[in-house]
């Protein structure tokens, strides 16, 4: 009778440690289910958004203290996939677009030879669903319009209307927060080209 | 004025040299100058008849008055005065001084209860107040539209006399900390000037800050990194979900809405 009680008492714990073993790993799942991607999709957005925002930082003049703006940088690297990601730039005056890595255009941006710029974003949208690829990640492309303006000594000295397009990656990713591991599905910004400037 | 000095002065109304307003005076040298052999006054004007006489004791210039002794002197006696008043008053009127910083410390008081009433989120009045298109936009779960981006507000001057400035610095709660770094009616300098003290309620800088929005996970960040993220952003918005804190009080997980 002792015997038994000591079994299922050891029976207990083991399903116990088994089940907050489960709680502690989480799985992510393998498959995003379309009420997911949508949420995937509204978070995309937002950080799309959060990175104009970030830009509108780095390229005010107005802004005088440099950490904030280095800060503004580091956030809004961590938004996209890798830091090998590319940013292409045109030029209103000639056809020949270039491709700089995010934080090298951040940083180009940062300092640019205006004594005031105005970057407007508009019209973010999606043009493209999510669809998952072959290595199991879900690719979407959003796209909006930047409107740079560039003034010298209180003159509009350039101005340029550019249609751009951002991959957009759900993937699954594992960071580490202090002592704490996470795994999770997570949307993150990849290589932005140029469609079109006027 | 000593005795041994004399004046002299004319007293004809038509003698241009002693009608100098300026020094209208001769002086006894200058007098004696002017006497012949026969100790006859000589006009200087040349006329006939000289009016040229010795002052009377009445007549005598008054010296000036000393206002620069007077100044120094009643300057003197004025800082006595309140020195000897302030000595009264702080050993006599302490009960009446005692009263005054109580009633200060009222006012203080119910100025601190009217600002954290403001200041709590999800009224009525914070809720309209939120104009972030962005916000808006993915609220509305929306696929489109144009986004002016706003340049993050700078209102105050750095270094200038800044009122909100104390203000800024009394946020209570982790959540009014969080509210007010994001919160863009202060300037940059400001809301930046409140990240150690926001960042001292936690374990350490990398606690791990889970952000959702309309209570759909968004992301991770560690907390250092979040702070920046609503300082620049200026996301004012945020409501404390969950927080659990360690045994000295400090928080070591956090998880807000915004």
């Amino acid at each position: 009778m002792r015997k038994i009680a000591i079994v299922k008492v050891m029976i207990f714990f083991l399903i116990a440690s088994l089940s907050v073993n489960a709680q502690e790993k989480q799985p992510v799942e393998k498959l995003l289910g379309a009420e997911d991607l949508k949420i995937f999709a509204t978070n995309a957005l937002q950080k799309t958004k959060e990175l104009t925002k970030y830009i509108s930082t780095i390229t005010d003049k107005g802004i005088k203290d440099n950490e904030i703006k280095l800060e503004a940088t580091d956030l809004a690297v961590e938004l996209f996939v890798s830091e090998d990601n590319v940013v292409e730039v045109s030029n209103a005056n000639r056809s020949e677009v270039i491709g700089y890595k995010i934080r090298e255009y951040l940083n180009k941006i940062r300092v640019l030879a205006f004594t005031k710029v105005e970057i407007t974003f508009y019209d973010v949208q999606y043009i493209s669903e999510f669809k998952k690829g072959p290595d199991g990640k879900y690719y979407g492309v959003i796209t909006f319009f930047q409107k740079f303006e560039g003034y010298k000594e209180g003159k509009l000295v350039y101005k340029d209307v550019t249609q751009k397009n951002i991959e957009v990656v759900i993937d699954k990713v594992t960071t580490m927060y202090g002592s704490k591991k996470v795994e999770r599905w997570n949307v993150l910004l990849g290589n932005i080209t140029v469609k079109e400037t006027k | 004025m000593s005795d041994s000095i004399k004046l002299y002065k004319c007293y004809k109304g038509t003698c241009s040299k002693c009608l100098n307003e300026e020094d209208p005076y001769i002086t006894e040298d200058e007098y004696k100058e002017l006497l012949d052999a026969d100790g006859k006054v000589q006009c200087p004007e040349g006329h006939l008849d000289c009016g040229i006489q010795e002052l009377k004791p009445e007549d005598y210039p008054k010296p000036p008055k000393d206002n620069k002794k007077l100044f120094i002197i009643g300057g003197g006696i004025l800082i006595v005065v309140l020195l000897i008043a302030g000595v009264v008053f702080m050993f006599s009127g302490k009960s009446k001084y005692d009263k005054a910083a109580s009633s200060m410390k009222s006012v203080g008081n119910a100025v601190e209860v009217i600002k954290d009433s403001l200041d709590k989120p999800n009224t009525p009045d914070s809720k309209a107040a939120d104009n972030n298109p962005i916000r808006q936009e993915v609220a509305s779960g929306n696929k489109d539209q144009s986004m002016p981006i706003a340049k993050p507000k700078v209102e105050e001057k750095e270094g200038g006399i800044d009122k909100s400035a104390s203000d800024i610095l009394t946020a209570s709660s982790l959540e009014n900390g969080l509210q007010k770094i994001g919160d863009t009616k202060y300037s940059l300098s400001q809301r930046k000037a409140l990240l150690p003290k926001v960042l001292s309620k936690f374990e350490n800088s990398t606690v791990m800050v889970t952000v959702s929005m309309n209570n759909n996970k968004f992301e991770y960040f560690t907390v250092d990194k979040y702070l920046n993220r609503i300082l620049i952003q200026g996301i004012k918005n945020i409501s404390v979900k969950n927080e659990t804190k360690n045994n000295a009080g400090l928080v070591n997980e956090l998880s807000v809405n915004e």
